[in-house]
């Protein structure tokens, strides 16, 4: 009982790790209608760079701060210079060119740092706890409240913000948005900007439990995309709801199902993005005309 | 001519390719309203369009005498300019107070409802409800409190009658005339409904197939043989 | 005029083998590979409008069924290319059923588990594939009264044969009834109902197609190296194949050419510099292609041609397409619109 109890919380704490990229990714498919298929990777340079500042001394509670300011700045730097010009194409090409994004982002982090592993310091210190005969680290626990805060700070912005309104009225309808004076462009770049944020922090969150390298995304982010469609892709509340969701389903999956063992877990999420998407396209909590995109 | 609040002339605009207006001169003054009648098409939704930087038009908008032929949308807004488009442009998914706040947003400070209220009380009633879920009456009303919002000198109303029933369109026109009066906000109205903004504007300009035709005061315009036969039915 | 240029890059082709060093003719047998996949995806993507991102897997379907009846069921080599083409067509049409009910993003995403999901399952099934060895099947010898050729000319030469072969029945797929109602299908579905289209059928046809092309680019692919492992196969192929398409041009034939030949060279060009860094500029390449060529270099080429000779497209594949339509030239979306109101 006690291992089932583990592996539940287990799996809420890596479901906190998808439920963060997949925020990423709803933020931005929110504001700007688009699926970046970038998003692991950007979030796996930005811990990259949290990893640089480590290693040239700095604390890794101070790394990951200013690596989050960045990202908040590499988000939006990226939105207005390579997605802004073609905002409103076909959706193949928005596909290719976030495609692009991700075979020119992964190579950028190959040929700056490399492919070999490295190890990545966890920011909760490598302690457990134990309630009732129920053993769990305080990493599980960190991710778990780190996910839950992010909630609430972006709860917070949107709901009870000028800023966090403008943010949803340009997603909702830009045009009218331009006739109440909202600057539409600086909004969607700062939904990229926070979806940034989102992924560089599922990063930071992820890397101590494997290897630090340019692939530590390509899985996470399959996880985040099955997250985002069980959440449905405009509800950044499904997306947290769906990532454990997802990250129960793995751990119970690959401890109590042998079949599946380590090398088809990736079929888990994928299981779920297509019974998702053939039962009920819109996830549990995304709105009807997300479907029919 | 200078001291007008609205000035255009010799607009040319369209899209694309394909020109929808010609040389169209008009001007609105200080607290005054002025109707843009025309049948479907004439290139009245252009016009205000082309007002507001939605449309980037060839010849001279001064607003206030500043020029914004040029400006984006966003910051001839900031000049005191709230369109209410065809269609209400509402937030659909936000609350109806989330929408009036919308309509504050260029300007500082806390907005107040007060106003908007005041002559929209359903408003303040299904203030929490989505927008969406509003009547059709019921989110023009939505249109034009957040229009207010802004506290705007100039308002640019696009058809506000359509979808009305009668009774909702006369009392929308009873509205509009208390704001003329009391905020002496400036109008520029594009309407189907020659009958009744006449009635109530001060100046009229009739558009067909993207030209001025016909343009005065509204008595003159209201009086034309031509245009009574045509616009009017009599 | 076209069918001169045609008969012109076929002489060409087939001259190829003869100029070049032995590695770079290897390097043509594989574009001729990816070019008849890349003409698959384009059936589906830029004549059906379904985005697909797992176009390796059918890819890797065909490969592999030829690489197992080669080296286990020592099977001539171009006899096991109808049977890859067979099975692909069948798996093409199992995914197509469910596809139905998927659009756009969702499709895509459905796809993009499928080319993740690949090499997983390859090794997953390694009593029959292999694993992670890999499975070795020889190429095909050169036949005895054609010994003049070099091993790496004749591969080249019965690779060009089954390219060729292929070109010429999309050829007449896109410009006959199925490609016609596949246009339709794409640009608008509604209307296409109602002129009695079928659109499950062809939708799920399409998709059927453009994995049995897959399939035999696969078979190819495994003939001409001789060897095949899962890492191949992984979402990088996929993603190379949408690279494809939309560099050389949606909705053409010709398109799979350029794309072909640009998934092949230039990564290995940008890898003279460094590895990652042909990855950077390989992106990069792409991205930018997106911004000043959304219709490929057969837009481009079609776009001068029509400067130099000024006269209306020929066929179905000119007509103002949706995914010809770029934000790059706003003058081509502007007269979309004229068109429509005529």
């Amino acid at each position: 009982m006690e291992r089932f109890v583990e592996t539940v919380i287990d799996g809420i704490a890596t479901g906190s790790i998808y439920g963060a990229l997949a925020l990423a990714l709803v933020l931005i498919y929110r504001s700007t209608g688009i699926v970046n298929f970038a998003q692991g990777e950007m979030a796996m340079f930005s811990t990259f760079g949290a990893w640089a500042l480590t290693q040239a001394g700095l604390p890794i509670g101070l790394a990951v701060l200013l690596t989050l300011a960045a990202s908040l700045l590499g988000g939006m730097i990226i939105e207005r210079a390579l997605i802004r010009p073609v905002e409103g194409s076909p959706e193949l090409t928005l596909v290719t060119v976030t495609l692009g994004l991700f075979i020119l982002i992964n190579g950028l982090a190959r040929w700056i740092w490399g492919s070999q592993n490295r190890g990545f310091p966890s920011m909760f210190g490598d302690g457990n706890v134990t309630v009732a005969g129920v053993s769990t680290s305080l990493e599980s626990l960190g991710l778990v409240a780190v996910l839950l805060g992010v909630v609430g700070v972006l709860w917070l912005v949107f709901q009870k913000t000028k800023l966090g309104l403008g943010m949803r009225a340009a997603a909702v309808n830009p045009a009218a948005s331009r006739l109440v004076g909202i600057p539409v462009g600086r909004m969607l770049m700062f939904g990229w900007g926070l979806a940034a944020v989102c992924g560089a922090l599922a990063g930071v969150l992820v890397a101590p439990r494997l290897f630090l390298d340019p692939g530590l995304m390509g899985p996470v982010i399959i996880y985040s995309f099955a997250a985002a469609t069980l959440g449905g892709f405009d509800s950044p509340f499904g997306a947290v709801l769906g990532g454990w969701i997802i990250g129960v389903a793995e751990a119970l999956a690959g401890g109590y199902v042998d079949f599946i063992g380590q090398d088809l877990k990736i079929l888990v999420p994928l299981a779920v993005i297509l019974s998702v998407l053939l039962v009920r396209p819109h996830g549990l909590f995304g709105s009807p005309e997300v479907a029919r995109a | 001519m200078s001291g007008e609040l609205l000035e255009v002339e010799g607009l040319h605009a369209g899209y694309g390719p394909v020109n929808v207006l010609e040389d169209v001169s008009l001007t609105v003054g200080e607290g005054e309203t002025v109707a843009l009648l025309g049948a479907n098409g004439a290139g009245k939704t252009t016009t205000l369009r082309a007002i507001c930087g939605m449309v980037k038009p060839r010849g001279s908008v001064r607003i206030g005498g500043r020029d914004v032929a040029k400006q984006s949308t966003e910051r001839i807004v900031r000049l005191g300019v709230a369109h209410v488009p065809e269609g209400r442009g509402t937030f659909a998914p936000l609350t109806v107070e989330e929408n009036l706040r919308l309509g504050a947003y260029s300007r500082r400070g806390k907005p107040s409802f007060k106003r908007a209220f005041e002559l929209f009380p359903r408003l303040e009633e299904r203030r929490d409800q989505q927008a969406g879920t509003l009547s059709g009456g019921e989110q023009q009303m939505l249109a034009i409190a957040r229009a207010l919002m802004l506290k705007p000198k100039l308002m640019l109303l696009d058809e506000p009658s359509l979808g009305l029933a009668p009774k909702l369109v006369r009392e929308l026109f009873k509205t509009l005339r208390r704001i003329k009066e009391d905020e002496g906000t400036a109008m520029l109205i594009v309407e189907q409904n020659a009958n009744l903004v006449l009635e109530f504007a001060d100046a009229a300009h009739v558009l067909e197939t993207g030209r001025v035709v016909l343009a005065g005061t509204a008595d003159e315009v209201a009086s034309d043989e031509k245009m009574r036969k045509a616009y009017l039915g009599y | 005029m076209k069918r001169a240029a045609w008969a012109g890059v076929l002489v060409l082709a087939v001259l190829l083998p003869f100029f070049f060093s032995s590695y770079r003719v290897s390097q043509f047998t594989l574009v001729l590979a990816y070019a008849v996949a890349a003409l698959g995806l384009n059936l589906l993507v830029g004549y059906s409008g379904q985005i697909s991102l797992g176009h390796g897997a059918f890819f890797a379907l065909g490969a592999y069924t030829t690489a197992i009846l080669v080296a286990k069921s020592g099977w001539p080599h171009l006899a096991t290319i109808p049977v890859a083409a067979a099975i692909c067509f069948a798996a093409g049409f199992a995914v197509g059923i469910p596809a139905l009910r998927l659009h756009g993003l969702y499709l895509a995403l459905v796809t993009l588990g499928l080319a993740v999901a690949t090499p997983q399952l390859i090794k997953r099934f390694d009593g029959l594939t292999g694993g992670t060895q890999g499975l070795s099947a020889p190429p095909p010898a050169v036949p005895g009264f054609l010994d003049f050729l070099a091993a790496d000319q004749w591969i080249y030469l019965l690779n060009l044969v089954v390219a060729v072969l292929m070109f010429v029945l999309a050829a007449g797929i896109v410009r006959g009834k199925v490609g016609r109602a596949l246009v339709a299908v794409r640009d608008n579905q509604i209307a296409a109902r109602t002129f009695g289209v079928d659109l499950a059928r062809y939708k799920t046809r399409a998709f059927a197609l453009s994995a049995a092309y897959a399939g035999v680019g696969g078979a190819m692919f495994a003939i001409s190296i001789g060897f095949v492992a899962p890492e191949s196969f992984g979402l990088a192929l996929s993603f190379s194949f949408l690279a494809a398409i939309v560099v050389g041009g949606l909705a053409t034939v010709s398109g799979a050419i350029f794309g072909a030949l640009f998934i092949e060279f230039v990564p290995v060009y940008a890898a003279d510099v460094n590895e990652a860094l042909a990855a950077v500029i390989y992106g990069g390449v792409l991205i930018v292609f997106m911004y000043v060529l959304p219709t490929g270099v057969v837009g481009l080429l079609r776009r001068l041609g029509a400067r130099v000779r000024p006269r209306k497209g020929e066929g179905g594949e000119h007509a103002g397409t949706r995914f010809e339509r770029g934000t790059a030239d706003a003058g081509d979306g502007a007269g979309e619109r004229v068109r429509a109101k005529r």
